[in-house]
């Protein structure tokens, strides 16, 4: 329904100056090029309907010229290349990208911190050739005093770090935990894509428990070796880490510092059995571990 | 906060289809300065919009374009606005240009 007051409106007759069409066509031309149309349409419109003067038309101009970088964002955030109409960027896609960025960030971040950067930063070898003895990555973590208040960081790191080594439940464990924190905290969005998400969050955490208690019980009754599960030295990581990346590169409707941010997880993830397989990567993991 | 002054415009009368000039006069934005948060909108799926359709010659102005909210945008809108009442203090709009 068009509103009421406006859909009648009389016919313009007014025309614009050299000048001021000079000054349309030159922030149009500021403009992607498939959202420059449009927007001079708009732009010449508005300021057709000013009949009171210059004064105004300029003031607008001036406005249109203020606000132009912040309309070229969004019109290349919202896709334009040769289209009348914004694309918007799918909900799904946008979900997708975040639930990668939390449920496979923290994991990989945490590895990254309290495996590689602690043994490097604690020198660890450098500690056990001068004492003989096993240096326990717990007794690293500052905890006495003050420092208690690290201890929630200091559990999140740790289940971090946990499920990108052991990959499997804890994995999907992290998943599920992401998508719920996602559904909490994106408040400004719809109900239902809030809704959504918790329910990929609640599979992820309900195909992880069952997938822990079968594991459990198999290990449990000797059905499996207990290496035969859970410790895959960061492949799962890798191969989410992958698809990471295809979605950073074909992800082309999202923010560009959403799909930045996917790279770089990508490549963090896909290097983290890489860095296993090294001499140090496995003297880091074997360290880690016991 | 332009964009809750757009919202707030756009809510008053949810069905209803409105060109750029005429929300940044209801929203009480220096005309010209709409635009960005319209497209952004829409490229968020809160809006839709689609081009009038006139004989251009008749009306002696290029067609405007009409923008509409999307069931998204009025439930994200209406959400928006409950949590800005909820921050702040029950006070006098402003011109947030």
């Amino acid at each position: 329904m068009v509103s009421p007051d406006r859909a009648g409106e009389p016919a313009q007759q007014h025309k614009l100056t050299r000048a001021e069409r000079a000054a349309v066509a030159a922030l149009c031309h500021l403009l992607p090029s498939g959202f420059r149309s449009r927007q001079r349409d708009e732009w010449t419109a508005d300021l057709l309907s000013f009949a009171s003067g210059a004064v105004t038309r300029w003031r607008y101009l001036v406005s249109a010229a203020w606000t132009l970088p912040a309309l070229r964002h969004a019109a290349r955030r919202g896709g334009f290349a040769d289209l009348s109409t914004v694309a918007p960027v799918p909900g799904a896609l946008t979900s997708t990208a975040h639930l990668f960025l939390l449920g496979l960030g923290w994991p990989v971040l945490s590895w990254l911190i309290m495996v590689p950067l602690t043994y490097v930063a604690a020198d660890v070898p450098g500690r056990i050739d001068r004492t003989g003895a096993l240096v326990d990555p717990k007794a690293l973590w500052p905890t006495n005093g003050l420092f208690v208040v690290l201890l929630p960081l200091e559990v999140l790191l740790r289940l971090g770090a946990w499920a990108a080594i052991l990959g499997g439940p804890l994995l999907l464990g992290a998943f599920g935990a992401s998508g719920l924190v996602l559904a909490v905290a994106r408040c400004r969005r719809s109900g239902r894509s809030r809704l959504v998400i918790a329910a990929v969050g609640l599979v992820c955490l309900a195909l992880a428990a069952v997938a822990g208690l079968v594991a459990g019980l198999a290990w449990s009754y000797g059905a499996v070796h207990p290496d035969a599960f859970g410790l895959d030295s960061g492949r799962t990581v890798a191969v989410l880490g992958t698809a990471a990346g295809i979605l950073a590169l074909a992800g082309r409707r999202l923010e560009t510092r959403t799909r930045s941010a996917l790279a770089v997880l990508s490549i963090l993830a896909v290097t983290v059995p890489i860095v296993h397989g090294t001499t140090t990567g496995a003297e880091m993991l074997t360290w880690y571990l016991d | 906060m332009p964009r809750l002054l757009v919202l707030e415009a756009f809510l008053d009368e949810p069905e209803c289809e409105r060109y750029g000039l005429e929300l940044a006069h209801g929203a009480g934005l220096e005309p010209g300065t709409i635009y960005p948060i319209l497209v952004a909108f829409e490229a968020a799926g809160w809006l839709t919009s689609r081009a009038e359709e006139v004989d251009v010659h008749a009306e002696g102005r290029p067609r405007r374009r009409y923008y509409r909210l999307t069931a998204e945008g009025v439930a994200a809108g209406r959400a928006a606005i409950a949590v800005r009442k909820q921050r702040t203090q029950p006070g006098a709009r402003r011109l947030a240009w």
